[in-house]
């Protein structure tokens, strides 16, 4: 894991001279934390993950001189993340609504080793993806709620009612 | 601030849900497909300035030439100057020329 002033002297050299390797060592560092969250926001597809976590990295370093350091970049990173997934449920479901549960259940390839992985799968199907994002950035990526504000441009009120509502959805999938 | 319920959930989110699994390939297909950046063209304006620089300079490697052959004597202001100059020649063609050797 990079330190703050590691990432930020990876960042002014990207910024500075399009230093390749430097940004080769941001993604080596954020990856498995990326690919992680897209995978379960994705519902287990991992081919969509895959191409998804590069689209965004692909994005964060062609508008990486936009980065201010305002925020961290791993929340600017997830922020990017997110905005991809959004981009390509509108180009291949355009008629889908991201606050209605279910909507993506088809592209799922649940896989599991336990029954208890398996509830946990069927517990995160249950949301819809905006409730899944926010979910998943707060329970998996330990994100307080401004920062879950900050990726997903989601209000913090909305947000709160998002995480109560999947506290319950999960209660009574997680009983099942 | 995280309650029992929620670090209850975020436990069983760790332990339950897949992790993408390692990919020592995944960088370099992302490296591989990084656009290169475009190189930024100057302004009319900087133009303009380089153009204005550079005259100066030779106007003024002109002017010292012909004070040093009129007076044929060479006086340590004589150097100081065209020391001067060729040291701003130099720093002002490296600045133009310094992209195109990066690139």
């Amino acid at each position: 894991m990079l330190s703050t002033v590691e990432e930020l002297k990876l960042i002014a050299r990207c910024i500075a001279s399009d230093d390749r390797d430097a940004f080769g060592r941001l993604v080596d560092a954020y990856q498995d934390s990326l690919r992680r969250y897209l995978l379960n926001l994705t519902l287990g597809d991992a081919c969509l993950t895959d191409d998804l976590a590069q689209e965004t990295f692909i994005k964060a370093w062609s508008s990486i001189r936009s980065f201010k350091g305002l925020a961290k970049f791993r929340t600017w990173l997830f922020r990017i993340a997110w905005n991809e997934y959004i981009s390509y449920r509108r180009r291949e479901r355009p008629t889908a609504d991201l606050d209605t549960p279910g909507a993506d259940v088809a592209d799922s390839d649940v896989h599991s080793a336990t029954e208890a992985n398996m509830d946990v799968q069927v517990a995160l199907k249950a949301l819809s993806p905006k409730e899944r994002t926010v979910v998943l950035l707060y329970y998996l990526e330990e994100m307080p709620v401004k920062k879950v504000v900050e990726i997903t441009g989601i209000p913090e009120g909305t947000v709160k009612v998002y995480l109560k509502r999947a506290r319950e959805k999960m209660a009574v999938a997680l009983s099942n | 601030m995280m309650d029992k319920q929620d670090k209850e959930i975020a436990r069983l989110f760790k332990q339950e849900l897949p992790a993408a699994g390692k990919d020592p390939w995944f960088t370099r297909r992302v490296m591989n497909r990084l656009p290169h950046r475009q190189s930024r063209r100057m302004s009319p304006v900087e133009v303009a300035c380089i153009i204005a620089v550079c005259l100066l300079i030779i106007v003024a490697f002109i002017i010292e030439g012909t004070i040093i052959i009129s007076s044929q004597q060479i006086f340590v202001r004589d150097i100081v100057v065209m020391s001067t100059l060729t040291m701003m020649s130099l720093g002002v063609g490296g600045w133009i020329i310094s992209p195109y050797l990066k690139n």
